[in-house]
Protein backbone atom coordinates (compact mmCIF):
# COMPACT_ATOMS: atom_id res chain seq x y z
CA UNK A 1 0.00 0.00 0.00
CA UNK A 2 0.97 3.43 -0.48
CA UNK A 3 2.63 5.69 2.75
CA UNK A 4 1.24 8.84 1.45
CA UNK A 5 0.19 10.99 4.67
CA UNK A 6 -2.80 12.81 3.62
CA UNK A 7 -4.22 16.27 6.21
CA UNK A 8 -6.95 18.32 5.40
CA UNK A 9 -6.91 21.69 7.53
CA UNK A 10 -10.08 24.20 7.29
CA UNK A 11 -10.01 27.18 8.33
CA UNK A 12 -6.46 27.60 6.46
CA UNK A 13 -6.73 31.29 5.24
CA UNK A 14 -5.34 32.58 8.46
CA UNK A 15 -4.01 32.25 12.28
CA UNK A 16 -3.82 28.54 13.57
CA UNK A 17 -4.74 26.86 10.19
CA UNK A 18 -2.60 28.71 8.21
CA UNK A 19 0.57 27.78 10.45
CA UNK A 20 -0.36 23.88 10.81
CA UNK A 21 -0.56 23.95 6.57
CA UNK A 22 2.96 25.43 6.89
CA UNK A 23 4.53 22.70 9.20
CA UNK A 24 2.72 19.86 7.22
CA UNK A 25 4.03 20.68 3.82
CA UNK A 26 7.45 20.90 5.37
CA UNK A 27 6.59 17.48 7.05
CA UNK A 28 6.31 15.75 3.76
CA UNK A 29 2.35 15.26 4.04
CA UNK A 30 -0.14 15.77 1.05
CA UNK A 31 -2.01 19.43 2.09
CA UNK A 32 -5.43 20.32 1.77
CA UNK A 33 -5.94 23.71 2.92
CA UNK A 34 -9.24 24.48 2.82
CA UNK A 35 -11.11 28.06 3.67
CA UNK A 36 -13.93 30.23 2.58
CA UNK A 37 -11.42 33.12 1.34
CA UNK A 38 -9.37 31.39 -1.62
CA UNK A 39 -7.42 34.72 -2.62
CA UNK A 40 -5.79 34.71 1.00
CA UNK A 41 -4.24 31.35 0.26
CA UNK A 42 -2.22 31.61 -2.59
CA UNK A 43 1.06 31.70 -0.89
CA UNK A 44 -0.29 28.36 0.86
CA UNK A 45 -0.68 27.44 -2.43
CA UNK A 46 2.63 28.41 -3.90
CA UNK A 47 4.39 26.22 -0.94
CA UNK A 48 2.42 23.73 -2.43
CA UNK A 49 -1.07 23.09 -0.47
CA UNK A 50 -4.09 22.24 -2.74
CA UNK A 51 -6.52 24.56 -2.12
CA UNK A 52 -10.07 23.55 -1.30
CA UNK A 53 -12.94 26.79 -1.17
CA UNK A 54 -15.35 25.11 1.39
CA UNK A 55 -18.32 27.47 3.03
CA UNK A 56 -20.34 24.57 4.95
CA UNK A 57 -22.45 27.21 5.88
CA UNK A 58 -25.53 26.69 4.05
CA UNK B 1 -2.51 7.93 7.03
CA UNK B 2 -4.86 10.59 7.23
CA UNK B 3 -5.88 13.50 9.62
CA UNK B 4 -8.82 16.27 9.41
CA UNK B 5 -7.69 19.66 11.26
CA UNK B 6 -9.88 21.96 12.28
CA UNK B 7 -9.08 25.54 13.61
CA UNK B 8 -12.16 27.22 12.14
CA UNK B 9 -14.07 27.69 15.50
CA UNK B 10 -13.13 30.75 16.83
CA UNK B 11 -15.97 33.06 16.47
CA UNK B 12 -15.78 36.55 17.06
CA UNK B 13 -18.57 38.18 16.99
CA UNK B 14 -19.42 36.30 19.97
CA UNK B 15 -17.76 38.34 22.69
CA UNK B 16 -20.73 40.25 24.23
CA UNK B 17 -23.62 40.67 26.69
CA UNK B 18 -25.27 37.18 27.15
CA UNK B 19 -28.39 38.26 28.58
CA UNK B 20 -29.12 41.37 26.11
CA UNK B 21 -27.84 38.97 22.71
CA UNK B 22 -28.97 36.26 20.26
CA UNK B 23 -25.95 34.35 19.23
CA UNK B 24 -24.76 35.38 16.03
CA UNK B 25 -24.68 33.36 12.89
CA UNK B 26 -21.52 32.40 13.31
CA UNK B 27 -22.10 29.88 16.67
CA UNK B 28 -22.93 27.92 13.49
CA UNK B 29 -19.41 26.93 12.83
CA UNK B 30 -19.68 24.90 15.68
CA UNK B 31 -23.38 23.85 15.47
CA UNK B 32 -23.32 22.74 11.91
CA UNK B 33 -19.58 23.26 9.89
CA UNK B 34 -17.15 21.19 12.88
CA UNK B 35 -20.12 18.63 12.73
CA UNK B 36 -20.42 18.51 8.96
CA UNK B 37 -16.55 18.73 8.03
CA UNK B 38 -16.46 15.72 10.51
CA UNK B 39 -19.30 13.79 8.65
CA UNK B 40 -17.49 13.78 5.03
CA UNK B 41 -13.86 12.84 6.58
CA UNK B 42 -15.37 9.48 8.30
CA UNK B 43 -16.28 7.39 5.28
CA UNK B 44 -12.56 7.50 3.82
CA UNK B 45 -11.13 7.12 7.12
CA UNK B 46 -13.42 4.21 8.22
CA UNK B 47 -12.77 2.13 4.80
CA UNK B 48 -8.83 2.22 5.59
CA UNK B 49 -9.57 2.04 9.36
CA UNK B 50 -7.27 4.97 10.59
CA UNK B 51 -7.21 8.48 10.74
CA UNK B 52 -7.46 11.92 13.07
CA UNK B 53 -9.45 13.90 13.41
CA UNK B 54 -8.45 17.14 15.71
CA UNK B 55 -10.76 19.72 16.84
CA UNK B 56 -9.29 23.10 17.68
CA UNK B 57 -11.33 24.13 20.53
CA UNK B 58 -9.54 26.83 23.80
CA UNK B 59 -8.84 27.04 26.78
CA UNK B 60 -12.30 28.86 27.02
CA UNK B 61 -13.43 25.28 26.31
CA UNK B 62 -13.06 24.45 30.07
CA UNK B 63 -13.04 27.46 31.86
CA UNK B 64 -15.38 30.67 31.77
CA UNK B 65 -15.72 34.44 32.24
CA UNK B 66 -18.03 37.52 32.25
CA UNK B 67 -18.95 38.71 28.72
CA UNK B 68 -18.05 35.51 27.09
CA UNK B 69 -21.68 33.11 27.65
CA UNK B 70 -21.75 32.73 23.23
CA UNK B 71 -18.21 31.95 22.97
CA UNK B 72 -17.55 29.92 25.36
CA UNK B 73 -20.96 27.94 24.88
CA UNK B 74 -19.61 26.84 21.05
CA UNK B 75 -16.04 25.88 22.56
CA UNK B 76 -17.54 23.50 25.39
CA UNK B 77 -19.96 22.17 22.86
CA UNK B 78 -16.19 21.66 20.56
CA UNK B 79 -15.49 19.62 23.89
CA UNK B 80 -17.98 17.47 24.63
CA UNK B 81 -19.04 17.04 20.47
CA UNK B 82 -15.24 15.35 19.94
CA UNK B 83 -15.74 13.08 23.00
CA UNK B 84 -19.02 11.66 21.96
CA UNK B 85 -17.35 11.40 18.55
CA UNK B 86 -13.88 9.98 20.03
CA UNK B 87 -15.93 7.25 21.88
CA UNK B 88 -17.55 6.53 18.54
CA UNK B 89 -14.63 6.17 16.43
CA UNK B 90 -12.70 4.15 18.46
CA UNK B 91 -13.96 1.25 17.36
CA UNK B 92 -13.05 1.87 13.54
CA UNK B 93 -9.53 3.18 14.53
CA UNK B 94 -10.09 6.93 14.47
CA UNK B 95 -8.76 9.17 16.82
CA UNK B 96 -10.52 12.57 17.94
CA UNK B 97 -8.81 14.68 19.72
CA UNK B 98 -8.74 18.08 21.34
CA UNK B 99 -6.39 20.99 20.97
CA UNK B 100 -6.72 23.91 23.41
CA UNK B 101 -4.84 26.91 22.59
CA UNK B 102 -4.32 29.72 25.16
CA UNK B 103 -3.87 33.17 24.22
CA UNK B 104 -1.92 32.95 20.51
CA UNK B 105 -1.43 36.08 18.25
CA UNK B 106 -3.93 35.81 15.41
CA UNK B 107 -6.38 38.44 14.20
CA UNK B 108 -8.66 37.31 16.11
CA UNK B 109 -7.99 39.15 19.41
CA UNK B 110 -8.53 42.69 17.62
CA UNK B 111 -12.02 41.50 16.06
CA UNK B 112 -13.01 40.26 19.12
CA UNK B 113 -12.36 43.27 20.85
CA UNK B 114 -14.24 45.47 18.13
CA UNK B 115 -17.69 43.28 18.75
CA UNK B 116 -17.32 43.45 22.03
CA UNK B 117 -17.50 47.27 22.10
CA UNK B 118 -19.78 47.68 19.41
CA UNK B 119 -22.22 44.85 21.58
CA UNK B 120 -21.25 45.77 24.87
CA UNK B 121 -19.71 49.31 25.55
CA UNK B 122 -22.80 51.20 26.31
CA UNK B 123 -24.79 48.49 27.75
CA UNK B 124 -25.65 47.99 31.85
CA UNK B 125 -22.86 45.92 31.37
CA UNK B 126 -20.15 48.26 30.21
CA UNK B 127 -17.78 48.54 33.16
CA UNK B 128 -17.82 44.38 32.91
CA UNK B 129 -17.20 44.94 29.10
CA UNK B 130 -14.23 47.71 29.83
CA UNK B 131 -12.76 44.77 32.21
CA UNK B 132 -12.42 42.11 29.37
CA UNK B 133 -11.17 44.65 27.57
CA UNK B 134 -8.32 45.15 30.05
CA UNK B 135 -7.82 41.16 30.17
CA UNK B 136 -7.61 40.82 26.06
CA UNK B 137 -4.54 43.97 25.93
CA UNK B 138 -3.24 42.07 28.81
CA UNK B 139 -3.15 39.25 27.49
CA UNK B 140 -2.43 40.28 23.87
CA UNK B 141 1.09 41.18 24.87
CA UNK B 142 1.77 37.71 26.33
CA UNK B 143 0.46 35.77 23.64
CA UNK B 144 2.73 32.70 21.45
CA UNK B 145 3.04 32.47 18.12
CA UNK B 146 0.33 29.91 15.87
CA UNK B 147 3.51 28.20 15.39
CA UNK B 148 2.93 26.85 18.48
CA UNK B 149 -0.05 25.38 18.07
CA UNK B 150 0.93 23.97 14.93
CA UNK B 151 3.88 21.99 16.01
CA UNK B 152 1.83 20.51 18.50
CA UNK B 153 -0.92 19.82 16.17
CA UNK B 154 1.80 17.86 13.99
CA UNK B 155 3.23 15.65 16.82
CA UNK B 156 -0.27 14.56 17.97
CA UNK B 157 -0.80 13.41 14.38
CA UNK B 158 2.31 11.87 14.20
CA UNK B 159 1.96 9.88 17.45
CA UNK B 160 0.38 6.20 17.33
CA UNK B 161 -1.23 6.66 20.36
CA UNK B 162 -2.17 10.92 21.11
CA UNK B 163 -3.34 11.81 24.16
CA UNK B 164 -7.07 12.97 23.85
CA UNK B 165 -6.48 16.59 24.39
CA UNK B 166 -3.68 18.92 23.96
CA UNK B 167 -3.07 22.37 25.86
CA UNK B 168 -0.64 24.47 24.42
CA UNK B 169 0.29 28.05 24.49
CA UNK B 170 0.39 30.93 27.12
CA UNK B 171 -1.34 30.52 30.17
CA UNK B 172 -2.86 27.41 28.86
CA UNK B 173 -1.80 24.22 30.98
CA UNK B 174 -2.28 26.53 34.33
CA UNK B 175 -5.88 27.20 32.82
CA UNK B 176 -7.17 24.23 31.70
CA UNK B 177 -6.13 22.63 35.35
CA UNK B 178 -7.73 25.48 37.50
CA UNK B 179 -10.91 24.70 35.23
CA UNK B 180 -10.83 21.08 35.90
CA UNK B 181 -9.64 20.67 39.66
CA UNK B 182 -10.50 23.50 41.35
CA UNK B 183 -14.06 24.28 42.87
CA UNK B 184 -16.39 26.25 40.95
CA UNK B 185 -16.90 29.80 43.30
CA UNK B 186 -13.09 29.28 43.37
CA UNK B 187 -12.66 30.11 39.87
CA UNK B 188 -15.33 32.99 40.25
CA UNK B 189 -13.79 34.48 42.79
CA UNK B 190 -10.24 33.85 40.53
CA UNK B 191 -11.70 35.38 37.24
CA UNK B 192 -13.31 38.55 38.75
CA UNK B 193 -10.01 39.15 40.93
CA UNK B 194 -7.54 38.64 37.47
CA UNK B 195 -9.58 40.95 35.50
CA UNK B 196 -9.75 43.98 37.87
CA UNK B 197 -6.13 43.98 38.78
CA UNK B 198 -5.39 44.08 34.87
CA UNK B 199 -7.77 46.59 34.59
CA UNK B 200 -6.31 48.43 37.31
CA UNK B 201 -2.78 48.18 35.88
CA UNK B 202 -3.42 49.56 32.51
CA UNK B 203 -5.41 52.32 34.16
CA UNK B 204 -2.23 52.88 36.13
CA UNK B 205 0.09 53.21 32.81
CA UNK B 206 -2.57 55.30 31.19
CA UNK B 207 -1.93 57.74 33.98
CA UNK B 208 1.63 57.74 33.76
CA UNK B 209 1.61 58.37 29.84
CA UNK B 210 -0.58 61.54 30.95
CA UNK B 211 1.67 62.58 33.83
Amino acid sequence: MNNNKVAVVTGASAGIGEATVKRLIEQGYTTYAAARRLDRMTNLEKLGAILLSLDLTD
Amino acid sequence: MSSLIMPATAPTELWKTSPLTKPAASSRSMFSDLPASCSWSQPLMRQQGSGKILNVSSIGGKGWEPIGAWYHATKFAVEGFSDCLGVELKPFGIDVIVIEPGAIRIEWGQIALDTLHQASGHTAYAPQAEEKRAMFLAVAGSACDPDIVAREIIKTIRSSRPKTRYAVGFFAKPSVLMSTFMPDRFNDWMIGMITKTLLKQQRGKAGVQVA
